[in-house]
């Protein structure tokens, strides 16, 4: 996977909400260039969020997308998949993990294990 | 923190259980402190800064003050690794650093917002030299 392409190539699963990606674009100013944290922080994380309590075949494709840039050989994909969309979504205040583990990948749910060491959360079983 | 516990009985801690049961070693104990994410989001009114300190100060984050500037710290200075690659954090912090610079303080913000929003890119700035040895 390209790191710069990640939040095209994770938008492109998607066809049938460009109009919510591009809203959120111009809603949050954030571009391309400001990086995938800020994109994937800003705009893939609250659509990640939005579609687990809608529609679970598209939360299941997200997460697919999420385990392939966890595996990544690259680690600058994996760290965008770590610390800007599984940290925000096991933290997140709705639900948090109970949400969402079962659509975790077995390597993204170990992301998880390892990043809930420094959080006070709930639900995570060793 | 409320919740965690050490190990008492006059022997000596080693480690702190959290709330959750996930151990953090006692010897990073000093770390453990109070989030200031609650009070930011409180503290201020456009909605992308809020984003911005939504995205850096995670709910249940107790390193420092709970925010990605800290945790940079705590990694630097204990060799310890919040997410599984050493520089996850590190990046992070670059890229919002720089959105919250050429995008949001260039928006019309209140005097109070523009003031945290300085304050913020403040601690990452200096929490990125240190990571840097630059400092």
């Amino acid at each position: 996977m390209i790191y710069k392409e990640l939040y095209d190539e994770f938008i492109t699963l998607f066809p049938e909400d460009k109009d919510y990606f591009r809203s959120k674009e111009e809603e949050t100013g954030a571009e391309r260039e400001d990086g995938m944290h800020v994109m994937f922080g800003l705009i893939i994380c609250p659509y990640i969020l939005k579609i687990v309590t809608e529609d679970s075949q598209k939360t299941q494709k997200a997460f697919d997308f999420i385990e392939k840039m966890v595996t990544d050989q690259d680690s600058m994909v994996g760290n965008v998949a770590e610390v800007s969309v599984l940290e925000n979504i096991m933290t997140d205040e709705n639900g948090g993990m109970k949400k969402f583990e079962r659509f975790l990948g077995k390597e993204s749910m170990n992301a998880v294990k390892h990043l809930s060491h420094y959080f006070m959360i709930d639900g995570i079983n060793e | 923190m409320g919740g965690g516990y050490h190990g008492g009985f006059g022997r000596k801690t080693d480690f702190y259980v959290g709330e959750n049961g996930q151990v953090l070693p006692g010897k990073y104990k000093k770390w453990i402190g109070v989030s200031r994410r609650e009070h930011l989001l409180r503290s201020i009114k456009n909605a992308n800064l809020m984003k911005a300190i939504d995205a850096l100060y995670r709910p249940g984050s107790f390193i420092g003050d709970g925010g990605t500037a800290s945790v940079l710290k705590f990694e630097k200075r204990t060799g310890e690794h919040v997410s599984r690659n050493p520089e996850g954090h590190y990046i992070k912090a670059q890229e919002m650093t720089r959105f919250l610079k050429n995008k949001v303080l260039k928006e019309n913000l209140s005097n109070k917002d523009r003031k945290m929003a300085n304050k913020v890119i403040r601690q990452l700035q200096y929490a990125l030299l240190e990571w840097e040895d630059r400092i």
